[in-house]
């Protein structure tokens, strides 16, 4: 993830627009592609914040001690936790970026505390807890047996989403260096916390116990602590959602604003609220679209499973993304690659490579997914064909018509500046 | 330091004078990642894949997301 987050870093000093990967593949590739990928990043996101949303509710009614199966309490928490959030996005940035702090240091400190707490349990060998052994730092796991494929794909699932703090970057300080930063920090910070909760609490319970639980986080922290610890765990959970759907309405408003901006999308999606200085338009859409959504998910059990083969396809969505923004590096830096070695690993052959093996990932997983994965997938490819042909022909966007893009290399740059 | 407008192509908003603009300078590189973060989830996403990346992985996982982190 960190050569794809440092192809977002390059692109976004070229160009730091809300739409980001929309425009990046779009001016740098080919337009179409560039709505598709724009597409992709919309039905991502929505599917990705609709996911956390509907699992909301037994977190929060687990904390407070009620049936976390009961449909209206979860319709309702789904609905409060969508509409607060939406407020806070049309609200500001500012008043946004404040509420996810909050949360965020709760949420991490919880986390992280009981992974270093589940880490030293095991290896204080406490009943119950599963031995670390030298299979434990190995990609193929103990004895070699581990799927070293299905687990790359659920960690590709896992990191999915720290793209979002580049979609704010007309509104961030330095714009054009500062985003790339952030996505570069994201990155690794998640993979600092990922690792260490995988390594923490993959241990504090026996694997029988941890495969048959049908909450493994809530489990573990009650073997740890006992039912006080489970519920602090609910409570991380539960902020951890409603971070998500909080920075899912942002994140998604923008991508929507920076694609209506160029009418491929319709032109009131792309206008800015002057009293607030946000896209309120976009991000009543996307909030509102998430709570129905969530409506349709709990209350038409008919529809569930539908809705599960798009979740499980997520993470494929968000691969796709990745792989097109990554190429848009190469082809715009492309005068680039040959001027210097550093040049030729860091915008050739390592995006190259992340996004082979990203589109590698893809292609295993849909050669052996439910036939009704794959169809959902060629559903959101389809819709997006859709889409673009409005976009193209009845909202006539000029974006269809953009000439493309690219670098002009160190040796233009240096002809320029000393022709200066 | 003022910064030049981020490049724009001519949309709707720019054919009928100048439109409002989401506000600049708003918030900083630590909000910034908190906001690219909570969009990956992390307790969530933790809550739903440790038993089956332990599993799939066969307690190799740690490693893997180690990888993931850097390769892609």
């Amino acid at each position: 993830m960190l050569i794809i987050a440092n192809a977002y870093r390059r692109l976004n000093m070229w160009s730091a627009n809300a739409g980001a990967s929309f425009e990046w593949v779009g001016r740098a590739i080919n337009p179409y592609l560039g709505f598709l990928t724009g597409w992709l990043m919309i039905v991502g996101f929505i599917v990705g914040t609709l996911s956390g949303v509907v699992v909301l509710g037994p977190s929060v009614l687990a904390v407070a001690g009620s049936s976390a199966t009961s449909t209206w309490p979860n319709v309702g928490i789904a609905t409060a936790v969508g509409l607060v959030m939406l407020v806070i996005a049309v609200v500001g940035i500012r008043i946004t970026a404040r509420v996810q702090v909050v949360m965020a240091l709760v949420e991490y400190l919880i986390l992280v505390g009981m992974s270093i707490w589940g880490l030293v349990y095991v290896l204080g060998h406490h009943a119950g807890s599963y031995p670390v052994t030298s299979g434990w730092f190995s990609p193929s796991g103990i004895g070699g047996q581990g799927s070293i494929v299905g687990g790359f794909l659920l960690a590709v699932f896992a990191y999915s989403g720290w793209d979002g703090g580049v979609y704010v970057n007309e509104e961030v300080r330095e714009r054009r260096t500062n985003p790339g930063r952030a996505v570069l920090i994201a990155v690794a910070l998640l993979a600092v916390i990922y690792t260490l909760a995988q390594v923490g609490l993959q241990g504090v319970i026996s694997p029988k116990n941890l495969a048959n639980s049908g909450a493994p986080l809530i489990s573990i922290a009650a073997a740890l602590g006992g039912a006080g610890w489970s519920k602090v765990m609910a409570l991380s959970i539960a902020l951890s959602v409603v971070a998500t759907t909080g920075a899912g309405i942002v994140v998604g408003a923008r991508i929507i604003f920076g694609m209506a901006r160029y009418r491929a999308l319709p032109a009131v999606l792309g206008t800015v609220n002057r009293r607030f200085a946000t896209p309120a338009a976009a991000s009543i859409l996307f909030g509102l679209l998430v709570v129905a959504l969530a409506w349709v998910y709990l209350l038409a059990t008919s529809v569930q499973n539908t809705f599960n083969d798009v979740v499980d396809i997520t993470g494929l969505v968000f691969a796709l993304f990745y792989v097109l923004t990554g190429l848009a590096a190469i082809v715009y830096y492309r005068r680039r690659i040959f001027s210097s070695p550093w040049d030729a690993v860091v915008l050739g052959a390592a995006p190259i490579g992340s996004a082979a093996f990203l589109v590698w990932m893809v292609v295993k997983y849909l050669m052996t997914a439910p036939a009704s994965q794959v169809w959902s997938m060629i559903g959101i490819i389809v819709s997006g064909l859709v889409m673009m042909a409005v976009s193209r022909f009845w909202l006539k966007s000029p974006f269809f018509g953009v000439q493309r893009e690219s670098d002009p290399g160190r040796a233009a740059r240096t002809a320029e500046n000393t022709a200066i | 330091m003022s910064e030049p407008p981020a490049t724009t192509l001519s949309g709707p908003g720019t054919a009928s004078g100048p439109p409002a603009q989401l506000e600049p300078n708003a918030i900083g590189v630590t909000q910034d990642t908190i906001i690219g973060m909570a969009s990956s989830a992390p307790a969530a996403v933790v809550a739903l894949t440790l038993a089956s990346l332990a599993a799939t992985a066969n307690y190799g996982g740690g490693v893997i997301l180690l990888i993931s982190a850097i390769s892609c």
